[in-house]
């Protein structure tokens, strides 16, 4: 396996690569320090740029981009408590107040350094599990798969957003979505209402940039007040003493053991590990009444977990092809288009890109701290660019993207059409995440089922006493009823609450 | 409260888009000697949708409910803060100059739509004070013509040229 991840290494560090890689990092650290900018929509904007390369040098620059991309939210998080990415929300508890407290290199300093070790971590496990991993899962079959891809959506489709058919509608458009043109094994046209340019069905990038760029354009668009962001970065200090360092090992440690865990679980990501760090590094405190006031602590658990959560997000997907949130759906996508086949086999025909990744992860690792210490005034002044300038440059960039592909004006349309959806879908409170996860699942499940039933000769037990299908098939409906369960919980306590306010007035 | 009444709308609306989803599945032939064919999973899908839509119509209907107990039982009226006031009349221009943008795409070509349309945007998006004429305009022209020569050159995307 050592020599497996000198020979990745060796693929990456060429001049070009290490190009692509600093290109990636510096690119991900300014869409994630701009607010409205997130590091999804940078991997969405630059999938398309990747076709040209080789797929070691594509995963270089994706991978930059996504270490960078989480990093830069601790930027506005610290200095003008607004989370560059859901990532950092928790980074703002402490890490304001400590920059209002005088203390803003110190911020800094904890937040840079344990984003760099709790990142590290996550990656030296993810080296460590993904592999073994993927060889167990080389024996699953079309019953297996079918299983596990049902997991996967229900508990994306449960976990995102706060409304269980709705998470759950959302999966399923998403898989409807999918079915548009030809189907799976027979290639029947499903779907497209005699319109021809909907033979092919919609390709996943106008889908992607569509949801995740253009709708936050359109949110963007209805604001009243803009945000006008100016921040002083003059006398700033960074000096932090080792013992302090020292002091938070424990609490590092145990942010990145639940950034990674969270990571792990399909459909929570560095959004959720964040917070729950946060509480956990509060819950077991000595002095839990100084969170809030500035202290490092806070600072350090959000940022390690953040971090910790992308080694983790990163485990199925390169073990078992199953992407566990947003972003890495996205790297699914930059797979695919590479012609490479996600899933277990991926390990066994490319593992050469596999190890390319595992080093090209560490290296952006480096980069991103060096960069975050020595680029700090350079990313603060991004912050001030306005964003009534900034938005329409970057949906230039979508079009882009959308269009790169194929080269028809049909999927700049695609991607107006699923930007509006988008927007729509935010205002009506559905989630995103499962959309897009159904989307890319979608046939895959699709063409599982139908293998499985060809196998078996139409016959559905299979799919049940597969004792690994059976397993995840039972996981499925736990998750479905916790969430029913914890709902009805969260209701009756509300409406207990409701009766003693009004027993009070009385 | 007109959130909740949303779920309600969002509810009727997927209904209906199941049911058309499952009638267009009529149509599908089978063309293998499987049992399922083409239009087992879309139709399986569709019921789902269907289903969905219903739990969302329900929820909505009993929060709706909710909502009003609540408010009838108190008369406070919560300030809005500014910075989440909403208005329409730029989103729904944006998606308009975004349809005209891409029925004009193929005749004048990308270079050109799209200089004049993140001119247009800029506009949209900024208030009438903020409204610096020279600057979106030059960001413009300079932002779309640096895309579109990196893409042709570097990355070897090509862009609809259009007649020029």
């Amino acid at each position: 396996m050592f020599d497996l991840l000198i020979s990745g290494f060796a693929s990456i560090l060429t001049i070009k690569g290490i190009l692509l890689i600093v290109g990636g990092v510096i690119l991900g650290l300014i869409f994630g320090s701009i607010p409205g900018l997130t590091a999804t929509m940078a991997i969405a904007i630059c999938l398309p740029i990747t076709f040209g390369m080789s797929p070691i040098d594509g995963m270089a620059l994706l991978m930059g981009l996504y270490i960078g991309g989480v990093s830069g939210g601790l930027i506005p998080a610290i200095l003008l408590k607004i989370p560059g990415t859901p990532s950092s929300i928790a980074t703002t508890f402490d890490g304001y107040p400590m920059a209002r407290n005088g203390e803003a290199g110190k911020a800094f300093n904890f937040a840079i350094v344990s984003s760099f070790m709790g990142g590290l971590l996550s990656i030296i496990v993810l080296i460590l599990i993904a592999p073994p991993l993927g060889k167990v899962a080389l024996q699953f079959g079309p019953f297996e798969y079918f299983a596990i891809i049902i997991f996967a959506l229900s508990l994306i489709s449960s976990l995102s957003g706060d409304s269980l058919p709705k998470g759950l509608m959302a999966g399923l458009l998403g898989i409807g979505f999918a079915m548009v043109g030809s189907a799976p094994i027979d290639a029947f046209p499903r779907f497209t209402f005699g319109a021809k340019s909907l033979d092919a069905g919609f390709s996943l990038l106008p889908v992607l940039i569509g949801l995740f760029a253009i709708s936050e354009i359109l949110i963007n668009a209805e604001k009243k007040v803009k945000d006008n962001l100016k921040v002083n970065m003059k006398k700033v200090s960074y000096k932090v003493s080792l013992k302090e360092y020292l002091g938070q090992g424990w609490n590092w440690f145990r942010s990145s053991l639940i950034g990674l865990g969270i990571g792990i679980l399909p459909g929570i990501g560095g959004g959720t590990s964040n917070i729950l760090a946060y509480a956990a590094a509060k819950n077991s405190s000595k002095k839990p009444e100084k969170f809030g006031t500035g202290i490092p602590d806070g600072v350090v658990a959000s940022e390690s977990s953040n971090n910790a959560a992308i080694g983790g997000a990163l485990v199925p997907l390169i073990s078992l092809g199953i992407p566990g949130d947003t972003v890495t759906a996205l790297l699914l996508g930059g797979l695919v288009l590479h012609g490479l086949q996600p899933g277990p086999l991926l390990l066994q025909n490319n593992g050469d890109v596999v190890y390319a990744i595992f080093a090209a992860l560490l290296v952006a690792n480096v980069f991103m701290i060096l960069f975050l210490f020595l680029g700090m005034r350079g990313f603060v002044k991004m912050l001030s660019i306005p964003q009534n300038i900034l938005m329409p440059v970057v949906l230039g960039l979508c079009v882009v993207g959308a269009y790169g592909e194929n080269g028809r004006v049909f999927d700049i349309g695609a991607l107006f059409f699923f930007g509006l959806l988008g927007y729509l879908m935010i205002k009506f409170g559905f989630p995103l995440t499962p959309l897009v996860l159904g989307f890319i699942l979608g046939p895959l499940l699709e063409t599982n089922l139908r293998r499985g039933l060809m196998l078996s000769q139409g016959d559905f037990m299979p799919f049940l006493t597969s004792p690994i299908a059976a397993v995840f098939l039972i996981f499925t409906f736990a998750s479905i009823g916790f969430k029913l369960y914890s709902g009805w919980k969260k209701k009756r306590n509300k409406n207990n609450e409701l009766f003693n306010l009004l027993e009070g007035e009385q | 409260m007109i959130p909740k009444i949303r779920d309600v709308q969002s509810g009727i609306f997927l209904l209906i888009v199941s049911v058309i989803m499952f009638s267009a599945t009529l149509s599908f032939k089978k063309l293998t000697t499987s049992l399922v064919g083409p239009a087992f999973m879309p139709q399986v899908i569709a019921g789902l949708i269907a289903l969905m839509a219903l739990a969302i119509i329900i929820q909505g209907i009993r929060n709706v409910k909710a909502e009003r107990v609540k408010e009838a039982s108190s008369d406070v009226v919560t300030k809005k803060d500014p910075k989440d006031e909403v208005t329409y009349r730029p989103v729904i221009l944006t998606f308009i100059l975004m349809a005209v943008y891409v029925a004009v795409m193929p005749f004048v070509g990308f270079l050109i739509t799209t200089a004049v349309y993140m001119f247009i945007q800029m506009m949209i998006l900024s208030d009438k004070p903020e409204r610096r004429w020279l600057l979106f305009a030059v960001v413009s022209v300079v932002a779309s013509a640096t895309i579109y020569y990196v893409f042709r050159n570097v990355f070897y995307v090509m862009l609809p040229s259009g007649l020029l």
